[in-house]
């Protein structure tokens, strides 16, 4: 017990105290340098975030960002892991590279995104899109484009996180014995059968834990947008943690951030809650 | 309804490892073969290559006369009952059992009815709906089993089906497997190293050693006459004690030296001094099963022997003796009933010299013609 204490110390600190502090502030109308005093408002934060366009558009991008990416970035790592589990000459080289992504950081490929993204047909991606298209393609102004910004987003996300849970799932293929496989094949299954009735059943708690750790890595969705878009072009990218940041450490809006904040924590709880329910059922 | 042939079939791994060597077997309709040997002399490989798990280096197998080295393991309608069960966890007993039908694309009313008839046959119609977690050993194993016979294989494959079960439940599970084969009359290749195992439940049984096929015979024939010295010494429990010896000619008879003496070899079926005459005077090694001393001297053939160790089995005892100084390191005599013995005392042991072996400085077995014939 004793020994504990410094650890309970720091928890305590460094994560209850904040924590109850950002709910408690919620209900506050706190901004910095404000001559207004300190008062308790009730739910006057959170009806005037519902009544805000950019919040609005902040929680509708999130959602499309998270229906997006999640499917698309799962499968696209499934696929590798599959594709890497098989005894391929320089598997070991294919894993580190399409893992090296993930260990830049996010500041450094979001600029070097923006230079790929970059407008005019001297762009990296235009001048290939106009390679591939024989000359058709029009040169686009990608991140201040409102229709392509938050697609743009999307795909450099999905570049930078696929490799992660490549590797998550490629750790869970390595755990199914063998044997079933071999089972199967004696079973007369055919190597989509294999895939279908022995693969996916023993990936599926990787799968949706990997899934889980996606969907709420996309709802704290903030570097890409705040180094390559700032929520531009008129909020065609911003999402919900920008507006926290936005709002508390822009604005001074301390109250307003602390809102956003605990709505951010029940979006995150529920979609947990949801999880659980899933991967409980088969459990082995 | 098949029979099995291995055609000088060899296997070597991708590492070089030779598991198989010119390996030739046949396995006859409805027969229940045992493959057996210490780990890592080939059997599994055998099994795995008759399954189609790995290909075939060199050789030919043949199901029915009909090449299959280049079948998938879909083609070749063979069922597997694997050391660990293999049972598909995700899936209830029902499923599993369901599993190689389904994917034989029959009817649901066929897959049922076959579903029934094998829990029926194996006590598992209670635990249709369970997980295989929730099974004990024994149950998976039958679980298994059942997985293998719904579809009713040309030929029905054990890997060591028995060996992550407890005692008592072996020799259960071993009577009924013996059981329902001769039920089922399906042709079986069962691979254990337990040679209790081989030998009670094998028709046949092949002993192998470094990925070579030492002698195939039905389990009596193994005991009594056996190939070679690791056959002689693989098979019995405790296995026959080998030492380096060799023949010499006395006034009445042919003598092998034993722990120093010279005793006589018996006239009998087995040897006669016309075909012993090339071994006289060469080294050659003499086997003498542990069941073939007795305490006392009612046999002229006597040794005294120094006693290292005692086991008592309650109605046998198994007594260690040294003979380092005579170049086998260990000699196991298995005696009935409970004497007391003293570990460090001399022994006066009787030997019954009708039950000698003799085997050449190669290790094979000397027999006389009449002899090897029968084998």
């Amino acid at each position: 017990m004793l020994f504990a204490l410094p650890a309970l110390a720091g928890l305590l600190m460094f994560v209850a105290i904040p924590f109850l502090l950002a709910i408690g502030l919620a209900f506050t109308n706190l901004r910095l340098g404000s001559p207004l005093p300190l008062e308790f408002v009730g739910l006057t934060q959170f009806l005037r975030l519902f009544a805000d366009d950019a919040f609005a558009r902040a929680l509708l991008n999130n959602l499309l960002f998270t229906l997006v990416v999640v499917p698309v970035q799962t499968l696209l790592a499934l696929a590798l892991a599959l594709l890497l589990n098989q005894p391929l000459k320089g598997r070991a080289l294919f894993r580190t590279l399409f893992f090296m992504p993930v260990v830049f950081p996010l500041a450094l490929v979001s600029v070097v995104w923006i230079l790929i993204y970059a407008p005019g047909p001297n762009g990296m991606l235009n001048s290939f899109l106009q390679l591939i298209t024989l000359g058709e393609w029009q040169p686009r102004d990608f991140l201040h484009d409102p229709w392509l910004a938050l697609p743009a987003i999307m795909l450099t996300s999905i570049w930078q996180g696929a490799g992660f849970q490549m590797v998550i799932l490629l750790a869970g293929l390595q755990s199914i014995p063998e044997e079933l496989y071999e089972a199967a094949r004696i079973d007369g299954a055919g190597r989509w059968q294999r895939f279908w009735y022995i693969t996916l059943p023993q990936l599926r708690n990787t799968l949706v834990f990997v899934m889980l750790v996606t969907t709420i890595l996309a709802f704290r969705l903030f570097e890409q947008v705040q180094i390559m878009t700032r929520g531009g072009p008129r909020h065609a990218t911003t999402t919900i943690m920008y507006e926290a940041v936005q709002a508390a450490f822009s604005r001074q809006q301390v109250a307003r951030g602390a809102a956003i904040t605990v709505i951010f924590f029940l979006l995150v709880l529920l979609v947990t809650l949801l999880q659980r329910r899933i991967a409980r059922e088969e459990r082995l | 309804m098949a029979s099995v042939t291995y055609k000088q079939i060899s296997k070597r791994f991708a590492d070089g490892t030779t598991a198989l060597a010119d390996f030739n077997l046949q396995v006859n309709d409805g027969e229940l073969m045992v493959l057996v040997g210490p780990s890592g002399c080939g059997k599994s490989t055998a099994l795995r290559l008759l399954a189609g798990l790995e290909s075939v280096s060199n050789g030919e197998l043949l199901i029915n006369d009909a090449v299959i080295n280049d079948l998938t393991p879909q083609q070749r309608n063979i069922a597997m009952v694997f050391q660990n069960y293999a049972l598909y966890p995700h899936m209830s007993v029902r499923r599993n059992l369901a599993f190689p039908l389904r994917m034989l694309k029959l009817p649901p009313e066929e897959i049922a009815r076959r579903i029934a008839w094998a829990a029926e046959l194996l006590q598992l119609t209670e635990l249709l709906e369970r997980m295989p977690k929730q099974l004990s050993g024994g149950q998976r194993q039958r679980v298994a089993m059942g997985r293998a016979i719904v579809r009713e294989p040309r030929v029905f494959l054990m890997d060591e089906p028995l060996s992550n079960l407890d005692a008592k439940l072996r020799v259960r599970i071993r009577t009924e497997i013996s059981a329902l084969q001769r039920h089922l009359k399906i042709t079986t290749l069962y691979v254990t190293h337990d040679q209790v195992e081989a030998m009670t439940l094998g028709q046949r049984v092949a002993v192998m050693n470094s990925g070579r096929l030492q002698q195939v015979a039905v389990p009596q024939l193994l005991y009594e006459r056996p190939a070679n010295i690791f056959v002689a010494g693989f098979i019995g429990s405790p296995g026959m004690n080998v030492f380096a010896s060799r023949l010499q000619k006395q006034a009445s008879a042919l003598a092998f030296e034993f722990a120093g003496q010279w005793l006589e070899v018996p006239r009998n079926q087995r040897f006669n001094p016309e075909m012993l005459a090339p071994y006289v005077d060469q080294p050659v090694y003499v086997g003498l099963r542990p069941e073939a001393f007795e305490p006392t001297g009612s046999s002229e053939a006597q040794v005294e022997l120094t006693l290292t160790a005692v086991e008592a089995l309650g109605h046998e005892q198994l007594l260690y003796f040294d003979l380092s100084q005579v170049s086998a390191p260990n000699m196991i005599v298995r005696l009935q009933g409970s004497s007391a013995f003293t570990i460090g005392d001399k022994i006066p042991l009787a030997l019954h010299t009708t039950e000698l072996y003799l085997f050449d400085k190669m290790g094979k077995a000397i027999y006389t013609r009449a002899e090897k014939e029968k084998r």
